[in-house]
């Protein structure tokens, strides 16, 4: 099958998944390796004073228990994020002097089965003497409990940008919206949990099969950990069930199992049970936004002050206070706002981490903004569609750098706004839905603009905001002697579809059909090192990139040999359906057999080419991405009850490019299914003590079909400047207005006085907002 | 490569040998009621697993032995008959709504409708819901307005009694549910309400049954507000069906310990009770 | 210690093995007969991405012992090619893109198998039925759309050809 750019090819891996041949790393045959299990906190913070392993010891098939002692010699993990003055938190797999979170590692145990390994878990006790705990921003702040005393307050890091003359713009306006802004813990919940096998190799290497967004990180961090050189280390991400961001950054059970495995010499395997999941893989949002707008009479936004607060949880390993930093970096989106004053910040509490998870930190900041037009809309009597128009920036002023330094690439934000409104009815359904009433149940209707920051990149930007790895893409092709190819990345396959996009670019730069070119991926072995892996909406935009460009050095040789083939001059040939011919002479032609055959087996070589078919190519984003969208929304909302149903989204966005329209949809509506579940139903909680209330999907409640109503898509093309291919990222899109639309669309509803300022939208809050519930 | 919290092999304090549960599987009530009197205690019945794995997995006490009841026949009697119905213990609730008299209790459809899904109803059996006493579930509510009656291998009781202090049944060591039955159904309308997390599956937050006999009396049950669930007649039928309800909660207000958690506090349940009840009385009166 | 051979049938085939009729289901799946096709989500009976068939009902393969499917036929989505309607219900799946990371896949398939099964149902081919029957199985990925419209895109087919009713009753 020919598959050009923007067709939609099928995914071959479906039809595999659909046969029950899905290869998770619990799939991977290792009868020969010992089973890990953790003791795990059960307090959220306490000084550690002794670990009690002996019966754990005396469990028949245990062969080691590990503590935080023996790690002692390794390196702590390091953070992805580093800001300029980042207090740094240094801990290992397992805690050492501290708990500081219920369910953080204390000891491991190996052996033969599952079974001793976890029965032997269980009988490990700890003597704790208990500490006060810090459960909330807010006592977080006080600064009375210290989680790591050496830093003097529990901020793990500070950024601020400042333009202008906020507090002179904000006087002289004519309205200002000052709200506080939540965004609730939820968990990314991958169906897959986390799971590491680790096998010493005979030559005294290690391979780490690990369900992983990010190959190179992992290796950089059981390398650094252990002081274990590069080239001995071999990580493979197979099928990945699931990552969301979770699976983004190292863990600490990678080192763990590997440090084990060299330890003892045997194959190690650890598979997080759901339980572990929630309350050891990292959370995502858990923000709190407080945004003052100033708006003049006109509606047009005069200048924004706020400060976006990040619970980091207890560790602030992985991304850092990164998605507070993001949410401060686009909080003025695609508007233009004259002037600023924003800072954003991460404080430790002794809650399990948060981490990335799709948005990240993008999802808070459209929260506040546009909660915020909305507000500003209803009390300046603007409609909430034209409030937006007189803020956009024009599409003339593209590309537009923003107060905070982003660089808004290209788009035409009016042009969509009324597209997709128009499609979804706007006018008429918001007309209809006062006066469609029937008994408590009323219906709203709402919408929001968003913006994605796509493309993650620049590696120089990287450095500038602290991200420790570089934001270039590696990719490498080879063209077999049989005239087939292959391409080796290290963009990462979660479910995106990333391998048959980059198959699509590939086989259209070499005009070969789609099938003709295999991926090969998810291997330190084959990938060439890239940085910042499978994450911040990269995949297509940055590895499409990479692999438009490597195929297009191939191609020149491939033409070169081929002209050599036909006895051309290389300037006259082109390669076309799947050869190469002289230009205007079909007759003329030879396949990519034939090339392949001369390039390997040559009886010349020409000038400037070497025998083998075969690149490399580097692509360097120039700038991000910026991805834009108007999610609109029909809500139902039952009045006496607080129950809110989505009964209809149309969902607007442009995200330059589409090289599979299908998978693009894909990613929407995936996305917009999460987001329902943040904005609705999802909520990770704590008791009194900071204990896990929800560490079960029981309780937890993650939207099923019957909560997500049909999503329709408009779809906006214009192509970023920045990326060969035109090609923006569209992996977060669904996410990030989704849960502004529905709060604009309940608020709607409502006939009480309140504001729906939190995430999710409880019964309760609903009720609240509503003056029906004290 | 199984991940599943391997609790059901038991571990012994001293470690030396782990061991799974006997399992045995009579196909009559006589071999039944024969392997389950030689060791009532260290024995459980299970029937379809769905809440009883669960428990085990997160730590109940393992037994020596477990009796699977899905092959005795006997359990496994449905009968409708002019207002009579007699559910078997053993049925499971996907086969009675499948069946053609799945109408007849009135309420039945709706109420089993609310429990978890498809794939959970084809295992949860009538006799594992009931004797498992949770009192969020939907079908023990619905059948305590009915006021249906428990029969064991051995005896008779209203359902009401089978419910004991904390959330257990006040089954007898070897006692057997064989089924449950509900006299003078065609004369009653009932309307089961329940307020969910979410829109689709999931446990109930708050349930409510109304049944209504010929005469207009009312009887109303509620989960998910007190630790039991409640069961009461209302007296003073005349007054409008929210004064009613409000009149109803009050009264039993004091009646047990309160049900709060984190995502639904008191105040919302008590007003989403009134609100369901509301609802339900207005719908059978209709 | 019951020493039983258990008697099934497992994809087509009949099986006699001796292990614990207290092991689960899924735990023998993919342990003793190394049919890893079967995903395990939670291990709780909730998510629903264990689930199986047994005799054309689904069930938590982690809410299963192994004595409890005695007599039974077990399909996993190992054998759902065999099926008649395994490769029209992958087929469809292939074609809507109603996979994203596959985890809960292989579930999706049989539970898709089940629905179009059920004899219960009038309209397979309605929407608003197709989501409630899928709140059995969980998926983080997809937003559920395009499993809906691979199983009604299934439904419809099936009720438009003249081969529907035989598809249906052949296993
Ligand atoms: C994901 C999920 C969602 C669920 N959602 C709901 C829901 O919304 N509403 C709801 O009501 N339930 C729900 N359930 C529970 C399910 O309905 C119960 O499992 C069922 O009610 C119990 O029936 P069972 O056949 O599975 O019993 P088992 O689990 O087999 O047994 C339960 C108990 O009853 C005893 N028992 C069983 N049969 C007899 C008998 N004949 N005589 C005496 N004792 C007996 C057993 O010994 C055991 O103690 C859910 C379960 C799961 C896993
Ligand atoms: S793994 Fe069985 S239901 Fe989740
Ligand atoms: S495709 Fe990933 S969970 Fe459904």
């Amino acid at each position: 099958m020919t598959a050009k750019i923007g067709q939609s090819a099928l995914r071959p891996d479906i039809a595999r998944f659909a046969r029950g041949e899905g290869n998770y790393v619990s799939d991977i045959p290792a009868p020969d390796a010992l089973w890990i299990a953790l003791a795990r906190s059960s307090v959220a913070h306490a000084e550690l004073i002794s670990i009690n392993v002996d019966a754990a010891r005396r469990v028949p098939g245990v062969r080691g228990v590990f503590t935080g002692r023996d790690l002692a010699g390794t390196t702590p993990q390091s953070s992805l994020w580093d800001l300029p003055g980042q207090n740094h938190t240094h801990l290992r797999a397992l805690a050492e002097d501290r708990l500081r979170y219920a369910g953080q590692p204390y000891a491991a145990v190996a052996a033969e089965t599952r079974e001793a390994a976890v029965q032997a878990a269980a009988l490990i006790t700890s003597d704790n003497r208990p500490l006060e705990t810090v459960g909330s921003i807010d006592e977080s702040l006080t600064g009375d409990t210290l989680l790591y005393p050496e830093w003097k307050s529990n901020a793990v890091a500070k950024q601020h940008w400042e333009f202008g003359d906020v507090t002179g713009a904000l006087t002289q306006s004519h309205l200002v919206v000052a709200e506080r802004f939540m965004s609730g813990r939820v968990h990314p919940m991958s169906l897959e949990p986390r799971s590491v096998l680790v096998r010493p190799e005979p030559d005294g290497s290690l391979t780490i099969w690990t369900s992983t967004q990010s190959i190179h990180q992992v290796r950089a961090s059981v390398a650094e950990c252990l002081g274990l050189p590069e080239h001995r280390l071999r990580v493979i991400a197979p099928d990945v069930g699931g990552s969301f961001g979770m699976k983004a950054c190292a863990y600490g059970e990678e080192t763990l199992l590997a440090f084990i495995a060299l330890k003892l010499n045997r194959p190690v395997r650890w598979i997080e049970t759901r339980r572990e999941a929630f309350i050891g893989s990292t959370h995502g949002r858990d923000h709190r936004f407080d945004l003052e707008t100033g708006f003049d009479a006109d509606g047009r936004i005069t200048a924004m002050r706020g400060e976006v607060i990040l619970d980091k949880g207890a560790d602030a390993f992985g991304v850092s206070i990164g998605t507070a930093w993001i949410s401060g970096a686009v909080i003025t989106s695609v508007y233009h706002v004259p002037a600023i004053d924003i800072s954003a910040s991460g404080l430790v509490t002794n809650k399990t981490p948060t981490g990335a998870y799709r948005g990240f930190g993008q999802p808070e900041a459209a929260f506040a903004i546009e909660r915020t037009l909305d507000i500003a809309a209803n009390r300046l009597g603007i409609d909430a569609a034209e409030i937006r128009r007189r803020n956009f920036v024009p599409s003339y002023a593209l590309p537009y750098t923003t107060p905070t330094g982003l660089v808004l690439d290209s788009g035409d934000y009016t042009g969509l706004l009324d597209l997709t409104l128009s499609r979804f009815g706007y006018t008429d359904r918001t007309r209809a839905a006062k006066s469609r009433a029937m008994g408590d149940i009323r219906t709203g209707v709402g919408f929001a603009c968003y913006s994605e920051v796509t493309n993650f990149g620049p590696s120089a930007l990287c450095k500038a905001i602290g991200v420790a790895n570089a934001g270039f893409d590696v990719a490498t092709i080879r063209m077999e002697p049989s005239g087939h190819v292959r391409l080796f990345t290290s963009q990462t396959p979660m479910g995106q579809g990333i391998e048959t996009v980059l198959a699509q670019i590939c086989a259209d730069e070499l005009t070969v059909p789609v099938e003709d070119v295999a991926v090969v991926h998810g291997d330190t072995l084959s990938a060439s090192y890239t940085g910042y892996a499978s994450g911040g909406s990269r995949g297509a935009g940055v590895g499409g990139a990479s692999a438009a460009l490597v195929s297009r050095k191939l191609a020149d040789q491939i033409r070169r040999w081929g002209a050599l083939v036909l006895k051309a001059d290389p300037a006259e040939v082109e390669l076309i359906q799947g050869g190469v011919q002289v230009v205007d002479d079909p007759v003329r032609r030879c396949s990519m057999a034939a090339i392949a055959g001369e390039a390997y087996f040559p009886s010349t070589v020409p000038e400037g080419l070497e025998p083998g078919l075969e690149a490399r190519a580097v692509f360097e984003p120039s700038s991000l991405a910026i991805s834009y969208g108007v999610v609109a929304v029909e809500i139902e909302v039952d009045l006496a009850l607080g129950t809110v149903r989505v009964k209809d989204v149309v969902f607007g966005h442009d995200c330059g490019v589409q090289i599979n329209p299908k998978i693009v949809e894909g990613q929407i509506i995936g996305g917009v299914a999460q987001a329902i579940g943040a904005s609705l139903f999802e909520t990770i909680e704590f008791d009194d003590a900071m204990l896990p209330v929800t560490t079960s999907l029981h309780d937890y409640f993650l939207p099923l079909a019957a909560d997500i109503p049909t999503i329709n898509l408009v779809h906006q093309t214009t192509p970023t400047p920045f990326s060969p291919l035109g090609v923006k990222g569209v992996g977060e899109s669904g996410v990030i207005g989704t849960p502004a639309a529905i709060a604009n669309a309940v608020q709607h509803a409502l006939e009480g006085s309140g504001l729906l300022l939190t995430l999710p939208l409880t019964p309760e809050r609903v009720l609240k907002a509503n003056d029906t519930l004290r | 490569m199984s991940f599943v919290p391997q609790l059901l092999a038991e571990f012994p304090e001293d470690g030396t040998t782990m061991k799974r549960p006997d399992f045995s599987a009579p196909t009559s009530l006589l071999e039944l009621k024969h392997e389950y009197s030689k060791s009532p205690e260290g024995t459980m019945l299970i029937a379809g697993g769905q809440s009883l794995l669960p428990a085990l997995f997160k730590g109940r006490s393992m037994p020596d032995k477990l009796i699977d009841i899905g092959r005795v026949a006997e359990l496994r009697r449905l009968e409708f008959g002019s207002g009579n119905v007699f559910l078997g213990a053993g049925l499971t609730f996907t086969q009675i709504l499948a069946s053609k008299g799945a109408t007849v209790l009135p309420g039945l459809v709706a109420a089993l409708g609310y429990v978890g899904n498809c794939t959970i109803r084809n295992r949860a059996t009538v006799g594992g819901s009931l004797a498992w006493a949770d009192p969020r579930a939907e079908l023990s509510l619905l059948l305590l307005v009915l006021d249906a009656v428990v029969v064991t291998e051995r005896r008779e009781f209203a359902l009401a009694d089978l419910y004991g202090e904390a959330g257990q049944n006040n089954l007898a060591p070897g006692e057997i549910i064989v089924g449950v039955r509900v006299n003078g159904c065609d004369a009653k309308k009932c309307e089961f309400l329940e307020l969910m997390p979410r829109a689709s599956a999931g446990r109930a937050v708050i349930g409510v049954a109304v049944c209504c006999d010929q005469l207009g009396s009312l009887r109303i049950a509620v989960s998910g507000l007190w630790k039991p669930q409640i069961c009461a007649s209302v007296v003073g039928c005349d007054l409008g069906a929210e004064s009613l309800a409000e009149s109803w909660l009050t009264d039993h207000c004091e009646a047990a310990a309160k049900l709060a958690d984190i995502a639904f506090g008191w105040a919302y349940r008590r007003r989403a009770a009134a609100v369901l009840m509301t609802r339900a009385i207005e719908s059978v009166r209709r | 210690m019951t020493a039983r051979v258990q008697h099934f049938e497992l994809n087509g085939q009949r099986i006699e093995c001796d292990a614990h009729p207290s092991k689960l289901v899924v735990d023998y799946l993919r342990e003793d007969a190394g049919l890893t096709g079967t995903n395990i989500g939670c291990g709780e009976g909730v998510c629903g991405t264990c689930s199986i068939l047994v005799d054309n009902c689904s069930a938590r393969s982690c809410l299963l012992l192994l004595g409890q499917i005695e007599e039974t036929s077990v399909l996993t989505i190992e054998g759902l090619a065999g099926h008649t309607l395994g490769p029209v219900i992958q087929d469809a799946f292939s074609r809507h893109f109603a996979a994203q990371c596959g985890y809960c896949t292989p579930a999706m398939l049989l539970i898709a198998l089940e629905y179009l099964l059920d004899g219960t149902i009038e309209n397979h081919a309605d929407k608003t039925v197709i989501r409630d029957r899928l709140a059995s199985v969980m998926c983080r990925c997809t937003g559920y759309q395009p499993i809906i419209d691979a199983i009604h895109d299934v439904a419809k087919s099936l009720a438009l050809g003249p081969a529907s009713q035989k598809l249906r009753t052949t296993p």
